[in-house]
């Protein structure tokens, strides 16, 4: 059963191929971030127009490396939300024509579904039940997983996501957006003992996260280095240092606490920010002393893009899921109204 | 003759037609910000299946726009899906066009008139453009532009009539403009049905589209959205 995938939420049109039998066959992405970037952030029309530009140039290119005709699709998957309104009917409205042209089904499939089950494409894959750690540009989510659709929510950010205050503290530095990963290189060349960030919410019982007084804590940090003299280079790794540990640090309480208050062994971490090494080192560190184990998906499946939608709309088609008459795109769309899968048809 | 589907989602109305064997089918419905939801139902109302060769279509027209940023990708999106899917080609047509030619079947414009076609553009500017006819069909004149209400630049018109909601706007117009309108239709939309004709002299003339070439007219290019170096911050 092979399935076309299309992810258009935010800022990146991606496209993949995958196959139940063969798995992974083609994916291509095109990020807008070079759009965006001299705007400090995503501007939602620009996303839409890049959107509709893109998404078929792309489609082209994954059947050409899979090498398949359209005509060997069985069915189409596209993000129909959480994300940008507007972008995300580009992908669903194109998803939805595709289907009915070739007469086979179609179905609108959850961004954070597709970022959690983005591991399932590693050969070394986790095995259900586990603990995800969702950290995106938009969330910050501890997930109990039990299996495809069975998700209860032990904790979240009561302001910004992880991904969102990475973006701010790298504005504050000025670090382009999105700045997660200019913030990781910066801190390689910071002094871990020069500032002690709070690690917030660690001493309250919990899963739940708060990171705008992190970005405080960034902000008054960067005035007093500025007051001092003028911000150097070497103020700037420091702090993007201070921060990153910070973060990492809380993630890494809260993913142990989490793990042992549901007595299970497996994490697993997604979204944007899992790319991050020193997160992902942080975590191994920890848990293998927990006797636990840490799964995250390829550093390029770590952010948006098709496969993780191709994926994850093949496993739910699969099992005999179908959209209805109507579109529905849900910019907002709690991840526990999903569906489980049905058993007869589980991967 | 030529068997054509056609979509319009440009204003308010979502519409499609279908024209096959010299018989006309449609779908008009006024439901705004809700196009994407309900435009595959109508679809499937007119059409059993997607299988849109089977069922005698040999082109797919749509609305480009100007009109809602979002209606246009919604067509777009469509007919690129369509178009891709079935390997038929598309053909482009002004939704201000398209509305020159739905009041010209209704009788509120004749085949000599000269008309000024508007659309309601939001944040107090309008969509406009100039067309005549020729043999029935839409000619482009002059435009299209997005503009404020008093600023439409239309030249050297000696009798004008006004359709399309930017009429509402009617009062703001250039003294020039209302001097030389005759007539003013507020109350229309643009209907699917009637990019057929203006479709088929297109095809006539070999002016085709790939699926990756469909693409939204927006006529308004600028955002309000602020850059960096405008916000007064470094990057
Ligand atoms: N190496 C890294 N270290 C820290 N953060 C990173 C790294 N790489 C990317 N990020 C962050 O990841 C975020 C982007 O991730 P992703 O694309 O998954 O989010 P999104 O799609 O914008 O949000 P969501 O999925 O919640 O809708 C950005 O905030 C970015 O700064
Ligand atoms: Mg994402």
């Amino acid at each position: 059963m092979l399935i076309l995938g299309l992810e258009t939420s935010c800022d990146e049109t991606g496209v993949a191929l995958y196959d139940m039998a063969r798995g992974l066959l083609a994916d291509a992405l095109f990020s807008q971030v070079d759009i965006h970037v001299e705007y400090g952030g995503v501007v939602p029309e620009l996303a839409s127009r890049d959107h509709v530009r893109k998404v078929l140039p792309l489609l082209e290119q994954v059947l050409a490396e899979a090498g398949c005709t359209p005509q060997e699709i069985d069915g189409v998957a596209y993000t129909a939300g959480p994300g940008l309104v507007g972008a995300l009917m580009v992908g669903a409205t194109l998803a939805r024509a595709l289907a009915w042209g070739w007469g086979v089904p179609v179905l609108g499939v959850h961004h954070m579904e597709g970022h959690l089950l983005a591991p399932m494409l590693e050969d070394e894959h986790p095995q259900f039940p586990f603990v995800a750690l969702l950290v995106s540009g938009g969330h910050t989510q501890l997930v109990r997983v039990d299996g495809i659709g069975q998700y209860r929510m032990l904790g979240e950010s009561l302001d910004d996501a992880a991904g969102e205050a990475f973006d701010k503290a790298a504005k504050m530095l000025g670090l382009p957006y999105p700045g997660g990963p200019h913030i990781a290189r910066m801190a390689q060349r910071g002094d871990p003992a020069r500032f002690d960030f709070p690690r917030p919410m660690v001493n309250r019982p919990g899963l739940d996260f708060s990171f705008s007084g992190l970005k405080t804590y960034t902000l008054n940090t960067v005035a007093e280095c500025r007051q001092a003299s003028e911000l150097t280079e070497q103020d700037r790794c420091d702090i993007a240092r201070a921060f990153e540990d910070a973060v990492v640090a809380t993630l890494v309480i809260k993913c142990r606490r989490a793990l042992r208050q549901e007595a299970l062994k497996t994490l697993v971490i997604a979204g944007g920010v899992s790319a991050n090494l020193r997160l992902r080192s942080a975590l191994e560190r920890a848990l293998d002393k927990e006797g636990a184990r840490v799964f995250y998906p390829a550093a390029k499946y770590c952010t948006d893009n098709g496969a993780m939608i191709a994926y994850a709309g093949a496993q739910r088609l699969q099992a005999g899921q179908v959209d209805d008459e109507q579109t529905r795109v849900r910019p907002r769309w709690p991840m526990e109204e999903l569906p489980p899968l049905d058993a007869a048809g589980a991967a | 003759m030529t068997g054509i589907l056609a979509i319009e989602t440009a204003t308010d109305a979502c519409s499609v037609a279908v024209f096959v064997d010299g018989q006309y089918q449609q779908r008009h419905e006024v439901i705004p910000r809700q196009h994407s939801q309900r435009l595959f139902g109508m679809l499937q109302e007119l059409l059993p299946s997607g299988d849109l060769r089977a069922h005698g279509i040999e082109a797919i027209a749509y609305g480009c726009g100007p009109g809602s940023f979002t209606g246009l990708r919604i067509a777009a999106s469509a007919v690129q899906g369509l178009a891709y899917a079935s390997g038929l080609p598309a053909v482009a047509v002004s939704s201000l066009a398209c509305q020159v030619q739905t009041a010209l079947r209704r009788g509120q414009v004749h085949s000599r008139d000269t008309v000024l076609s508007t659309i309601d553009a939001r944040i107090n500017e309008v969509y406009g453009a100039v067309y005549c006819f020729r043999q029935g069909l839409a000619v482009l004149q002059q435009g299209p532009w997005a503009s404020a209400p008093a600023d439409i630049p239309v030249m050297n018109a000696q009798s004008l009539r006004a359709v399309g909601n930017g009429c509402r706007f009617l009062d703001k117009f250039p003294p020039a403009v209302r001097a030389v309108l005759q007539s003013s239709v507020k109350q229309l939309l643009p209907e699917a049905r009637d990019l057929v004709p203006l479709a088929l002299e297109k095809l006539r003339c070999g002016d085709i589209q790939s699926p990756a070439q469909v693409q939204p007219v927006y006529v308004r290019n600028e955002i309000s959205w602020k850059k960096l170096s405008q916000q007064g911050k470094q990057s």
